[in-house]
Order: C-alpha cells, then sequence, then structure tokens
C-alpha cells in the first residue's frame, strides 16, 4: 500500500510516500511558525507522479500547537479531495513512539512517554509500552507534572523527537488510525466578553 | 453557457465564514457557505480560535456542495484562487493550505488574493465587466474602504480610522440591547424609527486632511452617552428611533464620502460591497444620492455582498484572463494586506 503522509504538528513539518513500509521519498522543513510557507515545496520536493497517486493519505491530527497542526490536516484534506483518495489521521505521539522505538532508544520490556512541547510550560504526552502501543494519553499537562509523573513511574520522559511523516505513515500502515479532527487537548480560551458599560 | 472559458475555484476564510465558490468565465456555477456566526453570538464578536477549527471542519463539506451546486467535480478545474489576506491568520491559514494543496494535487495554478479586492469584482458575476475608473466603497465588520480601480489597478483612497461601520453596528446594538450580529438587528429595528429623531455626529464629515477616510468610534460613544442622559432624566429610550437615527448617521457619511471621491476621481460608477452593503438604508441612501450625482450604482446582491467564495473565484478568474503570474506555492497568509497587493 502507497501511503502519502504528512504532519505539522511540531516546528519540524515533514512529507512522505511511503509503500509498503520503505520511504519511496520524503522531505522536511523545521520552523515553528513557517508551517503554510513550507508545506508546498516540501509536496513538490516528493516529485510525485501525478499519474501515480497513492492509496491512502495519512496525517498527524495532534495533539501540537493548533495553527502549524492545522495546516498539515488541511493540506492532507485537500489533497484527499483532488484525489478521491482516502484520509485517515494518526495520532502525531504515536509517531513519536514509533521513532522512539525505530531509533532503539527504549529497553525491551519497558514503558516510556513520549512528549512534545505544548507551550504555556505544558507538555503533550502519551505512555507507550516497547511495542509502541499506547497506554494513557494524549494528555496536556504542565511540564514539572508529567516529569513527576515519569519519576514515579521510574520510566524514561522522552521529550526530544519530534514526528516525521514516515513514522506517520508506519502508523497508518499498521492500523493506528483516528479520525481527521485535530486533537486540540485543550478547550478554546475566550471568555464571553463583558456587556457595555452605559 | 461559456463552455470554453476557464473553470475557477475560490476559497474564502479570512473571518467567520467558510466561503468556495466556483464560476466559468464571469459566470458564477456555485456559491456554497458555511457559517460558524452562531458560535460567536456568545462572545459578542468573531473568536478568532473557533473561527479557525470551524473552518477546517467545513472545508470539504462545503467544497463538495459547491462541486454539486455547479456540477463539475474539482479535476475540471482550471485554476484555485484563495484569500491570502487582509483578515484573521488562523483563519486564512486553513483556506490557504487547503487551496495549495488541491491546486499541487491537480497541478493547476494557484492564485493568493487580496480579501478586499475580490469583494469589489464579485460585482462582474452579476453586472458584467467592471467600468473602469470605478470606485468601491466597501462596508463590512471587518473594513471600511474606499477603493479605485483603474486599468486594472487597485488603489485605497481611504479607510477607517478605528472602528469598521460594520463594528460600530455591533456596538451600538449591543449598547441596545440587541444581539450579535447587529446590522440586521438595527436595520429591523430602525424600519419603525424616525431616522431624524437623534442628530448623531458624522466624523470627518469637513476635514480636508481625510476626505475619504472614515472614524465610527465615537458613534458608539455619542449614543451611549445619549442613552445615559435619557435615563439621568428618567426619559423612555425609544430603541427604533435610536437605530434609526445611528443608521442615517452611518449611511450619510459612507455615501457622501463615495460619491465625493466618485466625483473626485472622475469614476462615474460606484460599487459597494461587503455585509453592510445589505443595510436598507445605505442602498436606498446610495441609490437616490448616486441618481442625483449622475453615478451609476452597483451593488451585488446581499448573497455576494456579505464574505464568500464566489467572490475570490471572481477575482481568480479575472487574473487568469489578464494573464497574471499565479503566485509562487510558499506564499504565505497575512493579517494586513494593503488593496493594491491584489495578488501574491
Ligand atoms: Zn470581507
Amino acid at each position: 500500500m502507497r501511503i502519502l503522509a504528512v504532519d505539522t504538528s511540531t516546528a519540524l513539518s515533514s512529507i512522505a510516500l511511503v509503500d509498503s513500509g520503505s520511504v519511496i521519498s520524503m522531505a522536511s522543513h523545521t520552523d515553528a511558525r513557517g508551517h503554510l510557507e513550507a508545506i508546498g515545496t516540501l509536496f513538490t520536493q516528493l516529485e510525485l507522479d501525478l499519474n501515480s497517486l497513492p492509496d491512502l493519505i495519512a496525517c498527524g491530527v495532534g495533539p501540537g500547537p493548533y495553527t502549524g497542526l492545522r495546516v498539515g490536516i488541511a493540506f492532507a484534506q485537500g489533497l484527499s479531495a483532488a484525489w478521491s483518495v482516502p484520509v485517515v489521521g494518526v495520532c502525531s505521539l504515536d509517531a513519536v513512539a514509533n521513532a522512539i522505538i525505530r531509533e532503539g532508544q527504549v529497553e525491551p520490556g519497558s514503558e516510556f512517554i513520549a512528549a512534545t512541547d505544548a507551550r504555556r510550560k505544558e507538555y503533550y504526552w502519551a505512555k507507550f509500552d516497547c511495542s509502541g502501543t499506547k497506554l494513557s494519553g494524549p494528555s496536556v499537562d504542565l511540564t514539572e507534572v508529567v516529569a513527576s509523573m515519569a519519576a514515579e513511574l521510574e520510566i524514561p520522559l522522552l521529550t526530544q523527537v519530534l514526528p516525521h511523516a514516515i513514522d506517520i505513515a508506519a502508523c497508518a500502515q499498521r492500523g493506528d488510525r483516528h479520525d481527521v479532527t485535530p486533537m486540540y487537548l485543550r478547550e478554546v480560551d475566550a471568555q464571553p466578553s463583558a456587556p457595555v458599560q452605559l | 453557457m461559456n463552455i470554453g472559458e476557464p473553470i475557477v475555484l475560490g476559497i474564502e476564510t479570512s473571518c467567520d465564514e467558510t466561503g468556495i465558490g466556483i464560476v466559468r468565465g464571469r459566470e458564477l456555477l456555485a456559491n456554497a457557505l458555511a457559517s460558524s456566526v452562531d458560535q460567536h453570538a456568545q462572545f459578542g464578536g468573531v473568536v478568532p480560535e473557533v473561527a479557525s477549527r470551524a473552518h477546517l471542519e467545513a472545508m470539504l463539506p462545503t467544497i463538495d456542495l459547491a462541486c454539486s451546486q455547479a456540477g463539475v467535480s474539482l479535476p475540471d478545474i482550471d485554476a484555485i484562487a484563495v484569500t491570502a489576506g487582509p483578515g484573521l491568520v488562523g483563519a486564512l491559514i486553513v483556506g490557504v493550505a487547503s487551496a495549495k494543496a488541491i491546486a499541487l494535487g491537480l497541478g493547476k495554478p494557484i492564485y493568493g488574493v487580496n480579501h478586499l479586492a475580490a469583494h469589489v469584482m464579485v460585482d462582474e458575476l452579476e453586472h458584467g465587466p467592471l467600468p473602469e475608473p470605478v470606485i468601491g466603497l466597501l462596508v463590512s465588520g471587518g473594513h471600511s474602504s474606499l477603493i479605485k480601480v483603474s486599468n486594472g489597478d487597485f488603489t485605497s483612497l481611504g479607510q477607517t480610522l478605528d472602528d469598521a461601520a460594520g463594528e460600530a453596528f455591533d456596538k451600538v446594538a449591543r449598547l441596545l440591547g440587541l444581539p450579535f450580529p447587529g446590522g440586521p438587528m438595527i436595520d429591523q429595528a430602525a424600519q419603525s424609527g424616525d431616522r431624524n429623531a437623534i442628530d448623531f455626529p458624522r466624523a470627518l464629515r469637513s476635514d480636508p486632511a481625510h476626505a475619504f477616510n472614515f472614524s465610527f468610534s465615537g458613534l458608539k460613544t455619542a449614543v451611549a452617552r445619549w442613552v445615559k442622559e435619557q435615563q439621568r432624566c428618567g426619559n423612555t429610550i425609544s430603541v427604533p428611533d435610536v437605530a434609526a437615527s445611528v443608521q442615517e448617521a452611518i449611511a450619510d457619511i459612507l455615501t457622501s464620502k463615495a460619491i465625493a471621491a466618485a466625483l473626485d476621481q472622475n469614476a462615474p460608477h460606484l460599487v459597494i460591497a461587503g455585509g453592510v452593503a445589505a443595510n436598507s438604508r445605505l442602498r436606498a441612501l446610495a441609490a437616490q444620492r448616486c441618481d442625483a450625482a449622475g453615478i451609476e450604482l452597483r451593488v451585488p446582491s446581499p448573497g455576494l455582498c456579505t464574505d464568500n467564495g464566489a467572490m475570490v473565484a471572481a477575482l481568480g478568474s479575472h487574473l487568469l484572463r489578464v494573464g497574471a503570474t499565479p503566485s509562487p506555492i510558499d506564499f504565505p497568509a497575512t493579517s494586513t494586506l494593503a488593496v493594491s497587493e491584489v495578488l501574491f
């Protein structure tokens, strides 16, 4: 199965074309604010043949900072509409866990917490076993809370790995799929404005 | 039917309306809309994050709706146009990212365009090619500006120095206890009121330094002061009279400056666009004054005046017709964009 995968849930924007586990082409760009500017160029760098479309589109649905996150999801949705190819969502932390395991950062039999920057001194995090199965999360909490939880459980807290499209494709390939709905995890913090004083 | 003309898809997400329009040349094929206005009502104004979330959710269903209205599928599209600014950046980004994907996925050109210019250009879909030079009076909750279109160039003649006209309607509506959005509510309440009941100020009426600029922030203050004074004196307040008088003040200043601009620029045509163009008093007063001044008045129907995708498609179609260079694929979305920057 040929999967076109996208993720913009962190400062790393990435896109990849993966055929049954082997990477055909990929491109990435790191910029915490420039997802929209980068995404089109990354797509062209894939040099995809428009006469030979992928079977599936997979996009990271976060959790991640909203504005960047929506770039990748909107882009994946747009490709899906243009091509009439189905699109699925993948939890971006599942992709992080996949990368951590792929890179051999986890001892066999152990659990770990994967976390990414949620700004406001918070992490987006989830707990996984060594096979990449999610045990809890995704959630958003203060960095110190997540750190003390990991310390209490005596499991590693891994915060330096960013989700990449090749891991999004791997998760989609093995069936870790979600709706194409962003995992915001926080309510919109807008208060109804106070009545105007006469 | 203009079978030979290119089909253009337009995407608009600068504020709280997800608009998808499809045109063939100057023929309107579809104008599909999803609005998050109800979700903002409880906040008394548009909340950017709420709007951005709603755009992403509405995007594919609205594209599907537009395609079925037009009887086309996306591969039939010859070019894509999308609002790149001005507007709420988070909201714009959803539209631009979607548009880039469709353009790249189909291998078709993309135009990242100016929302303000699109508001004026939409008139071509109903009234044919825009005569030039033409003056555009653009009035909505987000903008109040006077624009000149000449030889395909858009020039700003003036704009509001503070609140937009639609914002003034919203704020006064809240003072009067009327719900958001205020424009239609004021218009409705004003139907049974006396527009000459209260003489509210017309800011910058005769300030030569601001001949084509507007200012509406003082109006809200004046209304608030007037209401307070009446309450102090124990007088009952007639909401219809206040609504009609405020509406008169706004319509008066907008139309008098628009006509002054048309005469000053030797442009005997005026297009009024934007959500406030749906206001009944503004339309009536503009018609009367244009008639007296020998100016042709063009006002698109209400569905094309408020933010919509067809206007973006109309501008894209125009750019395609004049052979404009498509936008580079890395173009951004931007909150501020001068009307003279029609295209990225
Ligand atoms: Zn507008």
